[in-house]
């Protein structure tokens, strides 16, 4: 059986976002409004974190898209008193709506803070009201929802490849965040394969993954140029997280 | 053909038990005496009411609960076996902590119905009862007695009011 | 002889007065509180229909008020069944007076603290998914989430708490039974159970009773040691701690002392029970609201002590908040309000009179509710990706359920002084009996009374 895992290359991510618009297309994310929004309801199933390093004017901005990171080991999973959220038999983290009834346990012990919750029946600003994916269900009022891996892609190919009695080809399945991004700096694939690409870059030099320690086992893997020696000499790293926000 | 029915009365809980070790030193028997009190007697409780069957209520609750909680926590876990979060189906622990708190649920149910039972609650009152309730909840204790006939009657009740001047003086 | 206690007759009509007879005053309390409460059911109404959004509740602080609220009711109802219980099993004299209202505050409270996991569902009209009964959703609950243990836990303790209120009450519903006429003595009847206080009775009441008072101390105990699971079964800075069971437990303790002190110096006005709810009461509960506010402060100085001593970059960003950051406010109140206030008030005994015990119990108990609200909000306000910062804000309905739900404790409280006697008749009576007994122990012939010939 597949396991699906993604492999982000951040010396290629930009930053420009890409992935984030669309995600959201693909997957009927609503929109809140500026006032929501301000508030801390947007929903953002990926998000691309900025980080800027430095002195002006010496500054660097780094950036890591962080979406879910379907852990093996997910901490969200067993918190849920409804099984509402569970591992299915590919590994993918997934999220049942309709048995979600809303105690937002999950969110919280998300370390990547990657769940997002619907406070109000989802809408969306006009005209994106017109472009609705009709693979995916729009989530009703008071339930979880987070990044799928694009499960229906997956599952179309799936049924492409059964009907035409063959295996699912390495890169035949792409979630609309790796499609979208310019720089393909995404990759997604099934890393029980080892000779697919996803294996390949994750058995890079360059791999690390969020918060490792955490031991959640995530299925995204980054990789990144070793910063050891500008890293050790930046304010940010020494001081840790709570410096490096601003 | 009635029983005949010795009634007495006192103030303290001193003076009924003085009644009641009088009747009993007459071999009346502890299951025909029957005081109505507005307040537990203690030792008196002991002497007629026998041994409490209520601990044997509170472990067989217990151990149910032990049963019904695993079974409801484990078991039916396996009925469902989603993986979550890399923990196993069966998951010792919380279903332990299930179990602990079904053990004292049914502990806690099945004192409440050894009580009920065992108090013979949940029963008509005694037409007596009902005679002399207003001066039982002010604090007057009422024996009664069943026995042989009238003359022992009239005997006990004889042999209780001397013995209580006797005390009092 | 002369009777230094109320007679029996006396403390019948004392404690009874306000069941048979009622004025003007409780009508409009009731209508007070009641309009409070109607105010939080239809900011309910609305939550419900407009979705939880309108609540003050976003993305990272996902937890808040509700929450804040559940875990504060479910402290103060610790009040009783905990107390009453450890006081009965130490056979301390001086509970009797207090005992039904306390466990009466553990009922009420659980029913309060428990409704708030409902209300913070985003879908709460499916909680019964949480249940356990054989379904047709092919699905059964996850008992691996302590969310599970919670609902399971509550249930037992609520369940536990009602039968050690009800069974001591039973003689005393046979009482008022027993003073009343008409459909109030029908309902009365099936309320006492065909009580008429026969040795039998009696005696396998008492047995209930301390057998009762031995399981429902672990079972509290439990309850709030779950709560506490809640966070500390999580992976965030700060409520990731081994020491939150132990601390919870003390916190809700110290809580629950408080709440009842209030509700005893509440009652004693009202219902004019100068005579039973001594000055006494008020020293000896204070004396424990003492030593739980140091055992609390204890508790706490070691979970900031290891937090701060650690310089775990996401623990400090916690620390920080709460000690000089956005909340610090709210910490320093809750310093004050949780251990210098109480130290002065209870801890020199020219202050520790009844008004000073009821002013140290308000600020504890406001405190308490803020420590809650500190363990909750800052952690979720600071996840460990510091991309990601939150803040949280009430909104009026989050701020009208609460002091609805207060005042819906309070009318579940007054009408339960309406219905039962707020104080055990029966314990009340065998306690002056048995002061009684004790002081005519001097004269021999009372002495030679009793039990050792009784044995057949």
């Amino acid at each position: 059986m597949a396991e699906w895992a993604m492999v982000i290359d951040l010396d290629r991510c930009t930053g420009c976002e890409a992935c984030v618009a669309a995600c959201r297309a693909e997957n009927n994310v609503p929109t809140r409004g500026e006032e929501e929004c301000a508030k801390g309801r947007h929903q953002s199933w990926i998000r691309v974190e900025r980080y800027l390093e430095g002195e002006f004017p010496d500054v660097r901005a780094r950036f890591i898209p962080v979406l879910c990171q379907h852990c093996d080991n997910a901490p969200c999973e067993p918190v849920c008193p409804v099984f509402a959220t569970y591992h299915n038999p590919e590994g993918l983290n997934v999220q049942v709506y309709n048995r979600c009834v809303g105690t937002r346990f999950c969110a919280n012990n998300c370390p990547y803070t990657v769940r997002f919750f619907n406070f109000f029946a989802p809408a969306w600003d006009e005209p994106l009201n017109y472009q609705l994916n009709p693979d995916v269900s729009v989530r009703m009022s008071g339930v979880m929802e987070k990044c799928t891996f694009c499960v229906q892609r997956i599952q179309k190919v799936q049924g492409i490849a059964k009907d035409e009695r063959r295996a699912v080809r390495d890169g035949e399945i792409q979630p609309a965040c790796a499609q979208a991004c310019p720089a393909e700096a995404i990759v997604f694939g099934d890393r029980s394969d080892p000779e697919s690409r996803v294996s390949l870059l994750g058995r890079s030099g360059r791999r690390f993954q969020l918060l490792e320690d955490l031991g959640t086992q995530p299925r995204v893997v980054y990789l990144k140029r070793d910063s050891w020696e500008e890293g050790r000499n930046s304010e940010g790293e020494r001081r840790g997280t709570s410096a490096s926000v601003k | 053909m009635t029983v005949p029915l010795l009634h007495l009365s006192c103030r303290t809980a001193d003076e009924a038990g003085h009644i009641i070790s009088l009747l009993l030193s007459r071999n009346v028997k502890p299951k025909d005496i029957e005081v109505l009190s507005a307040e537990p007697l203690h030792e008196l409780g002991e002497t007629l009411s026998g041994k409490s069957r209520l601990p044997a209520f509170v472990l067989a609750g217990a151990a149910l609960g032990i049963v019904a909680g695993w079974s409801m926590a484990a078991l039916t876990a396996l009925l469902y076996p989603l993986n979550t979060g890399g923990m196993p189906v069966v998951a010792a622990l919380p279903a332990g902590i299930v179990t602990y708190e079904s053990m004292m649920l049914l502990a806690v149910l099945f004192t409440l119905a050894g009580m009920l039972l065992e108090g013979r609650l949940l029963r008509r009152r005694r037409k007596e009862y009902e005679e002399y309730a207003d001066s039982i909840v002010d604090g007057e204790i009422h024996i009664f007695a069943r026995v042989a006939s009238e003359e022992e009657s009239d005997d006990l009740r004889l042999a209780v009011e001397t013995g209580l001047c006797g005390s009092e003086t | 002889m002369e009777r230094p206690h109320p007679s029996n007759r006396q403390i019948n009509e004392d404690l009874l007065r306000p069941i048979l007879h009622t004025s003007w005053r409780f009508y409009a309390a009731t209508l007070l509180l009641g309009l409070s409460l109607l105010a939080a059911v239809l900011a309910w109404s609305y939550q419900i229909h407009r979705g939880i959004g309108v609540a003050g509740i976003r993305y990272p602080v996902m937890w808040a008020f509700y929450i804040t609220n559940f875990v504060f009711w479910i402290g103060i109802s610790h009040a009783g069944t905990l107390i009453s219980a450890i006081l009965r099993l130490v056979n301390a004299g001086w509970r009797r007076p207090i005992t039904r209202c306390a466990e009466a505050i553990t009922v009420f409270a659980l029913m309060v603290g428990s409704m708030f996991p409902i209300i913070h569902l985003g879908r709460p009209w499916l909680f019964f998914w949480l249940i356990p009964y054989p379904n047709e959703r092919l699905i059964w609950p996850n008992f691996r989430s302590p969310l599970m243990w919670d609902f399971m836990a509550i249930n037992t303790y609520l369940i536990g708490s009602v039968t050690y209120l009800y069974l001591p009450m039973v003689p005393d519903l046979a009482a008022v039974r027993d003073r009343s006429r008409g459909l109030r003595r029908k309902i009365y009847s099936l309320l006492a159970l065909g009580w008429q206080g026969t040795a039998t009775q009696w005696n396998r009441l008492e047995r209930a009773i301390s057998i009762m008072a031995v399981i429902i101390v672990p079972v509290a105990v439990s309850v709030h040691t779950i709560v506490s699971w809640d966070f500390a079964m999580t992976l965030n800075p700060m409520w990731k701690s081994t020491i939150f069971g132990p601390y919870f437990v003390v916190g809700a303790i110290f809580s629950g002392i408080a709440a009842l002190i209030l509700a005893m110096a509440v009652l004693r006005k009202i219902l004019r029970l100068e005579e039973y709810l001594k000055p006494l009461h008020f020293d000896n509960l204070g004396k424990l609201l003492l030593t739980m506010s140091c055992l609390w402060f204890y508790f706490t100085f070691a979970e900031y002590l290891t937090v701060w001593y650690n310089n775990e970059p996401h623990e400090l960003v916690v620390f920080r908040s709460k000690v000089s950051g956005r909340y610090a406010p709210l910490f320093w109140t809750m310093m004050a309000g949780n251990f210098v206030i109480p130290m002065i008030l209870l801890g020199i005994r020219r202050l520790r009179t009844i008004t000073g015990t009821a002013i140290a119990a308000f600020t504890v108990v406001v405190a308490m509710w803020l420590e809650r609200f500190l363990i909750i909000v800052p952690t979720l306000a600071h996840p460990r990706l510091p991309f990601v910062r939150g803040t949280y804000a009430p909104t009026w309905v989050e701020i009208t359920i609460t002091v609805g739900t207060v005042a819906y404790f309070a009318l579940l409280y007054l009408i339960f002084t309406k219905l039962f006697p707020i104080i055990s008749l029966w314990e009340l009576k065998e306690g002056y009996r048995e002061r009684r007994a004790r002081t005519s122990l001097a004269v021999p012939v009372a002495a030679a009374s009793g039990a050792g010939e009784l044995r057949p």
